[in-house]
């Protein structure tokens, strides 16, 4: 079907031409700028909502393995109070993995609660309590709530005195009586007074080294009643180009004013200098740089579901801006001190 | 760590809402052999553009190309499987914007967008005005093509697939491609000229 002998001056086209056409007519043709940005919130997402078909499965494969057990060999009866449990727990915290010494667990610890959900399933199976919970039902648990996260906290470290980053951390703790799935790593929120701030997710090389491998932590978290897990976070101040205006926030640390050493002055903390920084190292004035009025503080929010409100914040200098890295959640240790839900108030 | 100050507690709706961040399970979501998101970056920086501009030329309008290279970008990513063999993750992307440029002129037929947008041009000024119309005149031609013919000229000469690939991609079998490419190219050379005229 060549018909290519016949003369067409202008436009006998050839391979070569089409190529060459082709190329060009859409040589202009660029990636709109947020593709990639794009792309990277998506990817993960859909492989979470992959993951979640799929790990439902299992799961559910896990509880209905597990809770038989669990349930013949309840000797007493639970009444979901964790610290009741406490003692004996203890005595039976070295539950190995064989199935037959889970009862030895009876009230769903908190210590042991938190399981990536999907870690090897024999792990999974072999932590009775993420499914020994009372009353549960041998079906998937549901997905926490913010009714189930009677406790949350922000805490941060003291800020590194060389360079004023700081670590920190959200914890939210399953105070409800049932086991339940996080499946939804949340949103870090800016609130006020985040001028110059971004956020932006860990990743490893990244100046926010403390914070853990990304790459190592669940995709999906099984919170037994107590358990909590963490989203950490870490502040990476900028470095202020111009050295701001910093009399007053120079001597945070010695009371300049009376020149007593440690007269401590109590009555007039060193003035703009102890709301621009919460941990008085005397940082490259991570104060001041904005007007003299305002706040120096930014509020850091987590949002652990889909809902407009951060469930707790923490206070972070803002100084001259600067990143927050945070990393996806991961199972809260064991609280040694922290009373287990008791003090759980929502 | 040495935790100290503990700054607070449960706060309340006020806190205005400026900026979020989605923080993904992005690199949670990486596999145990450590391929993660970077190699997402690494396929986009490789194929992206090329794929988009593959998409350009079965489709019309550019926003629809950016869709389509989008989705086949998730969806060949988020199987993990799929991005295993660096070699075959080209393959993979190229057919699903094949299938999907196919599904969504299906359905913009259907919704009966026969007038095309014509794609929004980011062509240049010092760009001749004589490459502009060719390439308008192309984009025109290639339109008229059935749909087959187009797929195959675009594989077979923008995309430099040989016969055997284009048929694998569009599940025919290399004489069909032959056919169509023969046909295709006749086709064009009719229209190019008769748009000239």
């Amino acid at each position: 079907m060549t018909d290519q002998h016949r003369p067409r001056p202008h436009h006998e086209l050839t391979e070569d031409q089409l190529r060459d056409l082709l190329h060009r007519a859409v040589a202009t043709v660029q990636p709109e700028p947020g593709a990639l940005p794009r792309l990277r919130t998506a990817v993960p997402r859909r492989r979470a909502a992959r993951r979640r078909a799929w790990s439902g499965a299992a799961v559910l494969a896990g509880a209905a393995a597990v809770l038989p057990l669990v349930h013949a060999a309840q000797p007493f009866h639970l009444s979901g109070d964790p610290t009741g449990g406490q003692a004996a727990g203890e005595g039976h915290a070295a539950v190995p993995d064989s199935s037959a010494a889970a009862p030895g667990h009876p009230h769903g610890l908190p210590t042991a609660s938190v399981t990536g959900a999907d870690g090897t399933g024999s792990e999974t199976t072999a932590d009775p309590s993420a499914d020994g919970s009372p009353g549960a039902s041998p079906a998937v648990p549901p997905l926490c709530t913010r009714a189930d996260f009677g406790r949350v906290d922000a805490q941060q470290a003291d800020a590194i005195p060389a360079d004023g980053r700081i670590y920190g951390w959200f914890r939210l703790t399953n105070t409800s009586d049932h086991p339940c799935r996080v499946t939804d790593p949340g949103v870090l929120d800016l609130g006020t007074g985040a001028t110059g701030v971004r956020l932006a997710a860990h990743t490893v090389g990244d100046p926010a080294g403390a914070l853990p491998d990304p790459a190592g932590l669940p995709r999906e978290l099984l919170l037994g009643p107590g358990g909590s897990y963490l989203v950490r976070f870490a502040w990476v101040p900028a470095r202020c180009d111009t050295p701001p205006p910093v009399p007053s926030s120079r001597p945070t640390l010695a009371p300049s004013s009376a020149g007593l050493p440690g007269a401590g002055t109590p009555a007039e903390p060193a003035p703009a200098a102890v709301a621009a920084d919460p941990s008085p190292t005397g940082e490259p004035a991570p104060g001041g740089t904005p007007g003299p009025s305002s706040p120096a503080t930014f509020a850091l929010g987590y949002i652990p579901d889909r809902s407009a409100r951060p469930a707790a914040t923490a206070a972070l200098p803002v100084g001259c801006g600067g990143t927050v890295y945070h990393t996806p959640p991961e199972p809260a240790p064991a609280p040694g001190g922290p009373a287990p839900s008791s003090s759980a108030a929502p | 760590m040495n935790v100290t100050g503990a700054a607070v507690a449960i706060t309340l709706p006020g806190a205005a809402r400026r900026a979020g961040s989605r923080m993904g399970f992005a690199a949670a979501a990486a596999d145990a052999t450590g391929a993660s998101v970077d190699q997402l970056t690494d396929t986009y920086r490789a194929h992206y553009r090329s794929l988009l501009r593959l998409a350009a030329l079965l489709l019309d309008d550019l926003s629809s190309c950016e869709d389509v290279v989008q989705e086949a970008f998730i969806r060949v990513h988020a199987a993990r499987r799929r991005v295993r063999d660096p070699e075959k993750t080209l393959a993979y992307l190229r057919q699903t914007v094949v299938n999907l440029s196919r599904s969504t002129l299906r359905r913009r037929l259907l919704g009966l967008r026969l007038l095309p947008k014509p794609m929004p041009d980011m062509a240049s000024a010092e760009e001749g005005a004589y490459d502009a119309l060719e390439r308008d005149e192309l984009k025109a031609a290639l339109r008229g093509l059935q749909r087959r013919q187009r797929e195959v000229l675009v594989l077979r000469y923008y995309a430099d697939l040989t016969e055997a690939q284009v048929a694998e991609v569009l599940g025919i079998s290399v004489g069909s491609v032959k056919a169509y490419g023969s046909r295709g190219l006749a086709a064009l050379r009719v229209r190019l000229e008769s748009g000239d005229d």
